[in-house]
């Protein structure tokens, strides 16, 4: 059976978001029979993660949360894994990380420690979102504009793509939206969600062996 | 162009930067916030004021939008990502 661990810190809005919209990956993932490593909330926090990774040996790992350069975080922003500490954690794995900036260094110095493919943003990872829709996050379809196509890497992956063809699917879900606010179709405020798509889209990246699937 | 005129005009592109980003973001809805990873989420009004400030957000902020407008320019954003990424 295939192994899928998951992060989803939940923890403001930013995590509460990627949190809800990762549902949908997970309900995918069950319906294809993966086994799913849950880590929501205080469980997606180092040591539990270390242990499920040694444990379980889950083929996919998908982080939701902050990031920097070097690092992604968990649980109150507690350092999951951390380049020149601990990314031998993610040998032979496929990587997608949810987060900001952490493809720019984390991710190439965990392909020289063995992980099999990164995927994840060079740059901050930016997202809109209505203030109204913070307690039904799945209904708020301005944030919807950002996270499906960035679930796309997942879904694609799971539905068993190589990480070229899920990281080109996701670029095609954000081309498609940005196309989508500019035309005739977009509001006033389109523009501004456009800009962000386009950063997002412009530092997503796949790093490793493109041709590896889970 | 003496080293002081220079001077003069480079403030008064970043003059001008800073209102056009302001301008930009002044469209975003009420509503609407943005979230900056680690940073934060931010309105309308907080943006704005950390344009104002050149904080590291501001600069953030204004990064993201002088990029944008550089790639509808270049015509960047109506071509396909895949097709500029591996130029077929």
């Amino acid at each position: 059976m295939k192994i899928l661990l998951i992060t989803r810190p939940d923890y403001d809005i930013t995590t509460r978001y990627l949190s809800a919209w990762s549902k949908k990956v997970i309900e995918l993932a069950e319906k294809k029979n993966v086994q799913v490593l849950d880590l929501k909330r205080e469980k997606a926090n180092p040591k539990e993660l270390k242990s499920r990774i040694l444990k379980m040996s889950p083929a996919l790992i998908i982080f939701n949360g902050h990031g920097d350069n070097n690092c992604v975080t968990g649980y109150q922003d507690k350092i999951l894994i951390q380049a020149g500490d601990n990314e031998e954690l993610l040998e032979s794995k496929i990587v997608y990380a949810v987060s900001c900036r952490s493809a720019a260094e984390l991710g190439p110095k965990s392909i020289q420690a063995g992980a099999l493919t990164y995927i994840g943003y060079t740059g901050d990872f930016i997202f809109c979102h209505d203030m109204n829709k913070i307690t039904l996050p799945l209904n708020d379809k301005i944030v919807g504009l950002f996270l499906e196509p960035s679930n796309q890497v997942s879904i694609s992956l799971i539905k068993g793509s190589t990480s070229q063809d899920a990281t080109d699917r996701s670029k095609q879900f954000f081309w498609r939206n940005i196309q989508k606010m500019l035309s005739s179709e977009g509001t006033v405020e389109s523009n501004q969600y456009a800009k962000y798509l386009w950063w997002n889209m412009k530092h997503q990246v796949c790093l490793g062996d493109n041709e590896s699937t889970f | 162009m003496s080293t002081k005129s220079k001077k003069i005009k480079n403030n008064e592109f970043d003059k001008d930067m800073k209102e056009l980003v302001k301008a930009r973001l002044n469209v975003l809805p009420k509503n609407v916030s943005v979230s900056i990873g680690q940073e934060g989420t931010f309105n309308r009004e907080e943006l704005i004021e950390h344009v104002d400030k050149e904080d590291n957000i501001g600069q953030k902020i204004t990064q993201v939008e002088m990029e944008f407008l550089q790639a509808i320019k270049k015509g960047e954003l109506y071509e396909n990502p895949i097709d500029y990424q591996t130029g077929l």
